[in-house]
């Protein structure tokens, strides 16, 4: 009879592993700081007040955010060609493809975020001779920012669970390396639970840190499961 | 206002120098001016290619084989993992230089791609487990069977056995996981990797004999002749100088049982 | 004064509405930033270093493999409609036991969508797709010679439904929290048990609440869905890529694949708007 507890498959296969998660986590910083970047610009759009700017990243986030993940990381890896005349290496394209595709949830948050600040707050700043960069800093953006915090820290951790999508286009991140181990071994049983465990700890963690920061009132709620 | 106006025109401008840098020459001097060839592999076929346990990079009889060819057009070889269902796009879309991942040479796929010489000979065959008891492809009828998604094994299995059901992986080693787990009766792929898994796995065997056969190409982007010739030129002097022979008995533990072609300078 | 009075006609406030510019700077700044943005695209598609790249676009494959797409498409649905039901049932479930008093029933509902919400999607269907079925073999299968075996859409529908209905188990949980404690109060003094409140006060007026949020877990079901292709699932994420195999027309076949996957969310967006109609409740939009 053939065993399913095969345990001893990861100590043996752990510089692999961790080769792996260190590339995990090189996608994951590079994507958050372009995610973050491209959900400000949009997120900002989107709030305006003028309808040139909210209807194009209206148009643009929606469309963006209607496509499953995987596609539109196969997208980039096979069409960078075509479309900009240059060819993004897997690394390259994961990281774009995660920038561009959560970036589009991102920016639903910023703006909920922005959003979450009453007008009248807005409207008594300007009323008091303050100019746009002032109402910004110092009334808009500090309220916004500690009310989005927990959402922020909720999309972080569904960045990171969406950078295993990288693995169809052959970057060797955590878990393809698991599925490497796993087809040489044949131990499927205990390396899939392994990197579950692992994934588990890291998002856990984070979203323990979101729930923190969210037990105040005027937070804004993002529970999407992409 | 102005500035705004002002940088959006050095921003085309800009855009505009940068353009008549590239116009479209040879991969061979591209590739020479880098010092770098980007190849596509196999990650997943033992002993074409694969991933070493230990140190994680790729190794093979044909990672072997482009390291080789960069060796002598005077480059590097990088490499990047090719499945059987995104090597052509790969080169298409200039992703890679070269792929070198048992390809065979289809007069289909030359619509797309511009494929070298042959660097060797195999056919298709099924491999099942000795408890299935199936002998011959003709069994296979109604019988689930995997293959990988974009390789040639599929098709070829439906031109023999039209009643066969196919189950479509990612890679190789899902498939092989599958057939290990009776989740399928039989796998079908090339067999040098046939060959492999049965000296690795007791509980394989193979099915019959060879229903087709595949001669392996490396390929290259369409009309692109000097960077074709190259690879070509390259090929020939490996064969010639015994290192194609050295690399085989490596790999295969034997002399390879096909020539490539050669002509003189 | 005359000014107030007639601003306040409808005809005024239509003509004030659909300003799109406040001052002719603005104007200006809009040419300016999209008509350069506009003619940057076109400049760089049709005359710059593009231009070059001669792709010769073969739309027609979209009608000619129109077949494959459809049963992408039919797969997907399949899929979705399975996922759909386990995990509405999971999720209100998953959210009427993490607001209830009975200790071990919330401990397991947090327990479920904390282990369920942090793991990615794909790990889950790989496991239930190979870990599982190892697992069987080696409890089940090899002692009592069975065959049990998993296919691949049970685990995908296994493993969809579980991811989501920790999604959902939130959602229905906070649209609970959202009933006022007067209610509670009330229900209790006018005689009703617990299950009793749950069915007709606190159930029906939550379930309405969070029509919004669900529906947008709804359409990430159709998009996670796609994930099913790695696990060998011919579904519309694998038959685009097919045709892309066959023709060679990758643009066009991803274009279709998206395309497609967009009509499904519309759909899916415009069944739930009926669902709303239907029930006689104010028609809001997903969140």
């Amino acid at each position: 009879m053939e065993s399913f507890w095969k345990w001893h498959v990861i100590p043996e296969n752990l510089p692999f592993f961790a080769g792996g998660f260190r590339l995990t986590l090189t996608i994951f910083v590079l994507a958050w700081v372009g995610c973050w970047v491209f959900a400000v610009i949009f997120g900002a759009m989107r709030h305006s007040s003028r309808p040139w700017l909210r209807y194009p990243a209206a148009a643009v986030v929606e469309i963006i955010r209607g496509t499953p993940g995987l596609m539109f990381v196969v997208w980039v890896y096979f069409l960078s060609q075509p479309l900009i005349g240059y060819a993004l290496s897997p690394f390259w394209a994961a990281v774009w493809a995660l920038i561009i595709h959560q970036g589009a949830y991102a920016a639903e948050v910023v703006r909920a975020g922005l959003n979450s600040v009453p007008r009248g707050q807005v409207a008594a700043g300007y009323s008091t001779g303050l100019g746009y960069v002032e109402v910004m800093g110092w009334i808009v953006l500090p309220q916004a920012l500690r009310n989005m915090a927990p959402a922020v820290v909720n999309r972080s951790v569904a960045l990171f669970k969406n950078t295993s999508l990288a693995f169809v286009i052959g970057v060797i991140e955590f878990f393809r390396a698991g599925t490497i181990v796993n087809g040489r071994e044949n131990a499927s049983f205990s390396v899939f639970t392994f990197i579950a465990a692992v994934y588990f700890v890291c998002c856990f963690s984070l979203s323990r840190l979101g729930n923190r920061l969210g037990q105040r009132p005027g937070v804004i709620e993002d529970t999407t499961a992409v | 206002m102005r500035r705004l106006a002002l940088a959006l025109v050095a921003l085309v401008v800009a855009f505009g120098a940068a353009a008549d840098a590239r116009a479209a020459d040879s991969l061979l001097d591209k590739v020479k001016q880098k010092g770098e060839m980007i190849v596509g592999t196999k990650y997943d076929f033992p002993p074409m290619g694969s991933i070493n346990k230990d140190t994680g990079q790729p190794e093979g009889f044909e990672v072997d084989l482009a390291n080789e060819i960069a060796k002598e057009l005077g480059v590097k070889a990088k490499f990047v993992q090719a499945l059987s269902k995104t090597r052509i796009p790969l080169i298409v879309n200039g992703n890679v230089d070269l792929i070198v991942a048992t390809m065979t040479h289809k007069r289909e796929r030359e619509q797309a791609i511009d494929f070298t010489m042959h660097y060797m000979i195999t056919g298709q065959r099924a491999v099942t487990r000795k408890d299935t008891g199936i002998t011959h492809v003709s069994q296979l009828a109604g019988k689930q069977v995997a293959a990988v998604q974009g390789g040639n094994a599929g098709p070829n299995l439906l031109k023999v056995q039209p009643k066969a059901v196919l189950v479509q992986f990612q890679e190789q080693t899902e498939a092989l996981l599958a057939l290990k787990q009776k989740k399928v009766d039989a796998v079908v792929s090339d067999d040098v990797l046939n060959q492999w898994w049965v000296k690795h796995n007791p509980e394989l065997v193979l099915v019959g004999k060879l229903y087709t056969i595949e001669p392996y190409g490396m390929g290259v982007r369409q009309n692109d002749s000097r960077w074709r010739n190259a690879i070509n030129q390259a090929l020939m002097e490996i064969w010639d100088s015994g290192r194609y022979h050295e690399i085989h008995f490596k790999w295969f533990g034997q002399k390879p049982e096909f020539e490539i072609p050669w002509y003189p300078k | 004064m005359a000014d107030a009075v007639l601003s306040r006609t409808a005809a005024a406030r239509a003509a004030r509405r659909w300003q799109w510019f406040e001052t002719p700077r603005e104007r200006r700044a809009f040419l300016l930033v999209w008509g350069g943005l506009a003619a940057l695209v076109v400049w760089y598609f049709f005359f710059g270093p593009r231009a070059q790249y001669d792709y010769n676009w073969r739309w027609s494959i979209v009608w000619q493999y129109r077949r494959f797409l459809l049963w992408g498409v039919g797969t997907t649905l399949y899929i979705f409609a399975w996922s759909l039901v386990f995990s509405l049932v999971l999720g209100i479930f998953c959210g009427i036991g993490r607001t209830t008093n009975v200790r071990w029933v919330r401990a397991l509902s947090v327990g479920y969508v904390e282990i369920f919400r942090n793991i990615p999607l794909l790990v889950q269907m790989w496991w239930a797709y190979f870990g599982l079925q190892q697992v069987v073999n080696a409890v089940i299968n090899d002692p009592l010679g069975l065959r049990i075996l998993i296919p691949s859409t049970f685990a995908c529908i296994l493993a969809l439904s579980l991811y989501t209905g920790a999604y959902m188990g939130e959602v229905v949980r906070s649209g609970i929290r959202s009933i006022p404690r007067g209610q509670w109060e009330a229900a209790t003094s006018t005689g009703l048990s617990r299950a009793q409140t749950w069915r007709h006060v606190v159930l029906p007026q939550a379930l309405v609440i969070v029509i919004p949020p669900m529906a947008s877990e709804v359409l990430n079901i159709i998009k996670n869905s796609a994930i099913a292709m790695t696990i060998a699932i011919t579904d519309l994420m694998f038959y685009s890529q097919k045709i892309e195999e066959e023709t060679f027309a990758g643009f066009e076949a991803y274009t279709a694949g998206t395309l497609l996957f967009l009509l499904l969310t519309l759909l899916a967006v415009g069944a739930i708007y009926l669902v709303q109609w239907l029930l006689g409740l104010k028609v809001r939009s997903a969140g």
